[in-house]
């Protein structure tokens, strides 16, 4: 690999600067978003589960594109949630959910790859956590 | 939206950014459920600033790490390894980095707006994206609360997925013209 160091480094904190000036009000607002939604989806997830398969597969993976935090913390909650009784194909959706899809994060992603890019990639990622979770499920059956 | 930056030529008048539009819709919204929750509101304002103290040596590192990519990475380099042209090679590389790096995405989503400016396909930045909890970093903590077989199997799936979604926002995204970049070409 070779180093570009004949580029001016004032220009580059320049550039870098300008960047966090555009990012900060929208992480401002991913944050205080967040913060107000998560208590009220929380309170309700376990209630949202019916009992069938593929139904809470869903519900569990639009729960969990809203919600937003560490990986290691949706290990904790979908533990929670198995030790409750939800299904584990459920569970395991939510979790792909958690850590794939950004509800939250959709107007940052879209104002810097595009809306289509946002988009699309936040619809095929919540299609696949349904499918994962099936999968995963049919899979340890069989095993 | 288009960019988050307002890119303002003289005697242009000066408008607001989507960013700022957006952080000023939620200030409404906290005020607006203040009028009719002030508790709720506090403790969600209480929790941002708390959120935002912790993430403060979070943007100090994404700086950091965008000013080193954009000094230390030429684009010939991510285009040859990472571009449009970078093959198989390209997947590979972006599936392995993706495992090894932790990252939250307050870091992944700025430094990777850097190097798709600089030539990484948008596809191989979908991977990464999706790559985010197949880390071996996290691992562990799924074996402990999941076991050893689930985790396993979970892993696999989502490595499967994240080279599926890759090449399915890659395809879909293909047409869509460039994006404007963050800072104007002045700066």
């Amino acid at each position: 690999m070779d180093f570009n160091r004949s580029k001016p480094k004032e220009e580059t904190m320049k550039k870098a600067l300008a960047q966090m000036r555009g990012i900060l009000p929208i992480m401002v607002g991913m944050v205080m978003m967040v913060n107000l939604v998560m208590p009220v989806v929380m309170e309700r997830y376990t209630s949202l589960f019916s009992g069938n398969m593929v139904v809470d597969s869903i519900i569990a993976s639009i729960a969990g594109g809203i919600s937003f935090g560490n990986p290691v913390t949706s290990y904790i909650v979908g533990r929670n949630f198995l030790d409750q009784g939800v299904h584990v194909a459920a569970v395991t959706a939510f979790m792909v959910a958690w850590a794939t899809i950004g509800m939250v994060a959709i107007p940052l992603e879209s104002s810097l790859f595009g809306k289509r890019f946002a988009l699309v990639r936040n619809m095929t990622n919540l299609i696949f956590s349904v499918l994962i979770a099936l999968a995963t499920t049919l899979t340890l059956n069989a095993l | 939206m288009k960019s988050v930056s307002a890119n303002n030529t003289p005697g242009q008048e000066k408008r607001l950014s989507n960013g700022m539009r957006f952080f000023l819709t939620m200030v409404g919204i906290y005020l607006g459920v203040g009028i009719f929750d002030g508790s709720t509101m506090a403790t969600a304002l209480a929790n941002s600033w708390e959120m935002l103290v912790k993430l403060m040596p979070v943007m100090g590192l994404v700086f950091t790490v965008n000013a080193l990519v954009s000094n230390f990475l030429p684009p010939a380099w991510i285009e040859r390894h990472l571009g449009e042209s970078s093959g198989w090679q390209g997947w590979a590389l972006v599936l392995g980095v993706s495992t090894l790096v932790p990252g939250s995405p307050f870091i992944l989503y700025p430094l990777l707006h850097e190097l798709t400016q600089k030539g990484l396909k948008k596809s191989l930045a979908a991977v990464f994206l999706y790559n985010r909890t197949v880390k071996i970093t996290f691992l562990p903590a799924m074996t402990l609360y999941f076991g050893f077989r689930y985790t396993a199997v979970v892993s696999l799936f989502m490595l499967a997925a994240a080279i599926l979604s890759g090449i399915i926002v890659g395809s879909l995204s293909k047409h869509q013209t460039r994006h404007a970049p963050l800072v104007s070409p002045g700066l």
